[in-house]
């Protein structure tokens, strides 16, 4: 399981509807609204599905900006097995 | 994992997230960062980019005389401070390893073909041998030397030589690579509106509604003017983008509708728009009836597949035209309805109805864009005639947003190649030696005898040409400069003595200007180091016809010298016992810029050019010249009109510096020199518009409020052009069309932008790009090696399946900068009939696995 | 459990997290050596004003992100972490007045026309 938390930037008068939009995406789950500020932690199984759920938000009207903030990737199974 | 440590790290996420949405951005950026620790430099001068035809500014940073900096020039108007990555890495272009430093010179031809061979020699050696062996040339045969120029040239180095090479040698046999590129564009806009260059400005593409990108892969070669397109789209709902293209590129990306048509057709897919737009009464009456006049022209031309196509009989009526009306033009055109076009061209009648739809529409602003899939095509001037003929239909010409735009592929090919006009048929300022008022009116600017210039009334060898005869052992001596003809020109295999009844690169004498050893410097005699870019002044004219200075930033490399410098110490020596009239050849030429006791020029860098360049805007301010202006306004009633000279007006070179760049025509407005954004659009002067021109030779009140005072009767020309065969297509042997062109990382041949680490590792090899069907049924995988095989010769290629381009089944491409993959090898050399350009576009290959 | 030791453990499995990013060799995303091999390259001589290229590792996400430079910064923007893109964060001249929020200027949107991807 990898866990990310993100700062969505909108539009100034998109901010509920693109919160609404983010909180019907899977594994996504809205914690703060502030300004045009949303703060959002991503849950997704491995690196490779959260970065392929995070690079849709943009898509969705009214998304400014994607900011990553933080990500523990650790639990990714995918990457367990690699080895230098 | 467990709940709580999930739910841990979760709030832990969450609070970072708050404390970084929370502070402003306190956070300085890493990259500002990196770039104070770079080296800042001590002075920024101004300057442009030496790549493509957009002419982007470019502001260079110097310190301790290196070049140490360049970014986008916010303050000029073609690229307001953005450059693609090429220019953003111009810095380094000058200072790769091998780097040429002293003059070469080649003692044993049979060397040739490498740079062993080669042995250092002081300038004063190699400026005697060059001209000994030119003067010697000369005398015993004019047809028998050639000079091959660039559209990379500076404006002040093409005004030189065409001043030795026309009035001082009297010889025609001068063209520039801008043959390769530009010159079907060219003959077009003769043509058509009988001056060359377009009426538009780059602000067009902030204001269009659909773009047509034309066989156009604008993404790649023209990247700033495609930022400029897709910031129009992507801020504006409705703005639409049409790619007519034989395969998808980059460019594809923004199109809504990607029209994939089969080779050649572009011509039929043309006229069908027009006839859609004719049988359905969608054309602008008033507009037609104002401005516009409609001829047919000779057809059936066939391809110049043999040496003495021009002198036969078709070739010589191919460039006839002849007045016809709008009836029998629509006539012609019905032929082209959408069912036969679809049929022929492979794109859905619908696609194209939409397009013709379009153009219709008159509340959208349409503006065509293209370069080099239209122009390297055999029927290439027909191709520019047939997009002129739409956009006359409808009227979208000379207007904000609106209008058919060809754009040019190199830096200066307007400025330097067309506008000083250093073809095998011209003169400066769209002036053609055919012409015998033409002749006179240059004689007045250059202080020559009247009908001194009458001996080089006839054109001389076009590009294609000088290296057929070249080949065939029929060219003697051979200068070249600013271009790398062992890799670009087409047909390599007969032009590099690979076949054994072609050796005449090797017998003739060969003289390069050259900044690196490449591989056109591997077949020269002589080979003199020249400076690059910035390190001279020089001036460039872009697409959109903004004349713009480059400052000289750092002294040339070692040895190497300015090319104006060493035009000038040939002129000098192989003029030495020449008259004009009763005075030394030279001092009428050169005297007035040359210090014989210096034996160097009068000034500096700036002086000189400055010297250049007010004598050179004498042909487009005649007013400076009484006896000039005495034929410009045809005073004596000698010819049958003037020549309103004053159409590409320019203006004093101190204006370039201070504004960053001009584009033509300037005109002197209480004492401000203001520029024209479109030509033959009445408005006012202030906003751009051609207010001077169209009210000093123009009508106003027309359609449009437009006026194109330089056209014959005011009204332009729209031909008829058929759609005809390419001179190829696939069969049986040669079963796939191989197309070739150019990528964002590298210029052209690579001599440049392979030198610069970065370009050359983001791009390292040229690929052969392959659809995987095809790869599939020739049992071929992404990296396997192949030879490409043609009628003209052969190479050897990695094929890509990445997707660079994505060609259609039968169809490959690859691009021509790298000099190891010499893809020109099988490109053949056939070309338009009118323009001379060759097609790179459409040869026909088998490829086998090796 | 008690707070202190909740931070606690949260504090070593971040240090863990981290020991684990730079042990292992992540083959989508997080190849080490790339990275170094383009900052050999970005620094070879590094160019005042010159745009940095992306690391190899990086074919394919231009046009996997839909050709939208949005995609690229979700990584690299200033407000993120930074564990992997903090040297490259999108300078302020790339947006619309110099502000961030107003978003990357139009003229900029195709970031390959400056960044192009260094190819193995």
């Amino acid at each position: 399981m990898v866990i990310s938390s993100i700062v969505v930037e909108t539009v100034q008068d998109k901010v509920k509807q693109v919160a609404e939009k983010l909180g019907e995406c899977e594994g996504v789950e809205v914690h703060h609204v502030e300004g045009y500020k949303i703060i959002i932690t991503v849950e997704a199984e491995t690196l490779d599905a959260s970065y392929d759920l995070t690079k849709d938000f943009i898509q969705i009207t009214g998304v400014l900006a994607v900011n990553l903030i933080y990500c523990n990737f650790e639990d990714d199974p995918t990457l367990k097995n690699k080895v230098v | 994992m467990e709940l709580s440590r999930r739910s841990l790290l979760k709030a832990a996420a969450v609070s970072f997230a708050l404390a970084a949405a929370g502070c402003s951005s306190s956070k300085s950026s890493s990259t500002s960062a990196k770039q104070d620790s770079a080296v800042q430099p001590d002075e920024w001068k101004k300057a442009v980019c030496r790549f493509c035809g957009t002419g982007c500014g470019v502001l260079c940073g110097v310190k301790d005389g290196k070049l140490v900096a360049t970014i986008g020039d916010p303050d000029n108007g073609s690229n307001k401070g953005l450059n693609c990555v090429k220019g953003y890495y111009l810095g380094k272009i000058m200072y790769g390893e091998d780097r040429l430093t002293k003059p070469l010179i080649r003692d044993d031809k049979t060397t040739k073909g490498s740079m062993d061979g080669f042995r250092e020699a002081t300038w004063d050696e190699a400026l005697d041998l060059v001209a000994q062996k030119l003067k010697e040339a000369h005398a015993k045969d004019k047809s028998r030397i050639a000079f091959w120029g660039s559209g990379q040239m500076a404006i002040t180095e093409g005004y030189i030589m065409s001043k030795f090479w026309k009035a001082g040698l009297l010889c025609n046999n001068i063209d520039p690579n801008a043959r390769l590129c530009m010159a079907s564009a060219v003959v077009a806009f003769m043509n058509v509106f009988q001056t060359d260059e377009p009426a538009g400005s780059y602000s067009d593409l902030d204001e269009a509604d659909v773009f047509v990108t034309w066989g156009a892969n604008m993404a790649e070669a023209h990247p700033v003017l495609y930022s400029r397109l897709t910031a129009r789209k992507v801020s504006n709902k409705g703005v639409r983008h049409y790619d007519i293209t034989t395969l998808r590129t980059r460019t594809s990306e923004t199109a809504d509708k990607v029209l994939l048509f089969k080779p050649q057709t572009d011509l039929a897919i043309a006229n069908a728009i027009c006839n859609y737009i004719i049988q359905n009464k969608l054309y602008d009456e008033k507009f037609i009836h104002d401005h516009v006049q409609f001829k047919a022209g000779t057809e059936n031309l066939s391809h110049a597949y043999e040496d003495g196509y021009d002198a036969s009989e078709i070739g010589q009526k191919g460039g006839d035209v002849w007045n016809i009306e709008f009836a029998e033009f629509a006539k012609m055109m019905s032929k082209y309805t959408l069912e036969y076009v679809s049929e022929l061209s492979g794109v859905p009648a619908s696609d194209i109805e939409e397009l013709a739809k379009e153009f219709a529409n008159p509340n959208r602003k349409v503006l065509s864009l293209w370069t080099m899939g239209v122009n390297q095509h055999t029927r290439g001037t027909w191709m520019n005639h047939n997009i002129y003929n739409i956009h006359f239909l409808v009227g979208k010409i000379a207007k904000p947003g609106c209008g058919p735009f060809s754009l040019t592929g190199q830096p200066s090919a307007c400025g330097t190649a067309r506008e000083v006009g250093l073809f095998s048929h011209r003169l400066p300022a769209d002036l053609v030696v055919n012409n015998p008022q033409h002749r006179r009116f240059t004689e007045a600017v250059w202080d020559l005898p009247e009908g001194y210039l009458d001996p080089i009334e006839t054109p001389g060898f076009h590009t294609v040409k000088i290296f057929r005869e070249l080949s065939k052992g029929n060219i003697d001596f051979l200068w070249t400069a600013s271009n790398n003809w062992a890799v670009s020109m087409p047909n390599l295999t007969r032009f590099l003595a690979k076949k054994p009844e072609y050796q005449g690169v090797i017998d003739g004498f060969i003289v390069v200007n050259e900044v690196y050893p490449t591989l056109s410097a591997q077949y020269a005699d002589v080979v003199l180091p020249a400076a690059m870019w910035v390190e001279r002044e020089g001036q460039f004219g872009n697409a959109e016809r903004r004349t713009a200075v480059f400052e000289k930033c750092v002294e040339p490399m070692g040895e190497a010298k300015w090319d104006g410098w060493i035009f000038v110490q040939v002129a000098k020596r192989v003029l030495a016992d020449v008259k004009i009239g009763d005075k030394p050849a030279f001092d009428v030429l050169f005297g007035f810029v040359w210090d014989k006791e210096k034996d160097d020029f009068v000034g500096d860098a700036r002086k000189t050019n400055r010297l250049l360049f007010e004598e050179y805007r004498i042909f487009s301010n005649p007013e400076l010249k009484p006896a000039a202006q005495a034929i410009n306004k045809n005073t004596e009633g000698k010819f049958e009109s003037g020549l309103k000279m004053e159409n590409k007006q320019l203006a004093p070179y101190d204006e370039y510096l201070s504004h960053n760049g001009m584009t033509w025509p300037v005109r002197e407005v209480n004492g401000q020199w203001l520029e024209t954004k479109w030509r033959f659009s009445y408005g006012k002067q202030e906003e751009g518009y051609d207010q001077i021109g169209v009210e000093t030779y123009g009508d106003v009140g027309l359609a449009n409020d437009v006026s194109f005072y330089k056209s014959a009767d005011k009204k332009p020309s729209a031909v008829f052009r058929p759609y005809e065969e390419p001179a190829e297509s696939p069969d049986e042997e040669y079963p796939f069309w191989f197309c070739t062109g150019r990528f964002l990382e590298h210029w052209h041949s690579g001599s440049m932008t392979r030198r610069v680490p970065e370009l050359n590792r983001a791009l390292p090899e040229a690929l052969l790009d392959m659809n995987r069907e095809d790869c599939n049924k020739l049992g071929i995988k992404n990296g396997d090696k192949v030879k490409v095989i043609s009628r003209h010769g052969e190479f050897e290629i990695k094929v890509s399946t990445a997707g660079r381009t994505q060609p259609n089944p039968g169809m490959v491409f690859a691009p021509f900068f790298a000099e190891e993959t010499l893809i020109n090898l099988a490109v053949h050399d056939y070309y338009c009939p009118l323009s001379k350009e060759p097609d790179y576009k459409k040869t026909c290959v088998r490829i086998e696995k090796v | 459990m008690s707070k202190k030791s909740g931070i606690l453990v949260f504090v070593v499995c971040l240090f863990v997290g981290m020991i684990v990013a730079s042990v292992f060799n992540f083959s989508n995303i997080f190849s080490s050596s790339d990275t170094e091999a383009a900052k050999d390259i970005n620094n070879g001589e590094f160019l005042t004003g010159a745009p940095l290229l992306q690391p190899s590792d990086h074919e394919g996400r231009w046009e996997k992100g839909g050709s939208n430079y949005n995609a690229c910064l979700v990584c690299h923007n200033e407000s993120a972490a930074n564990q992997y893109a903090s040297d490259t964060t999108v300078p302020k001249n790339h947006f619309v007045d110099e502000t961030t929020s107003k978003g990357v200027a139009p003229a900029r949107e195709v970031c390959i026309t400056c960044h192009p991807v260094i190819q193995k």
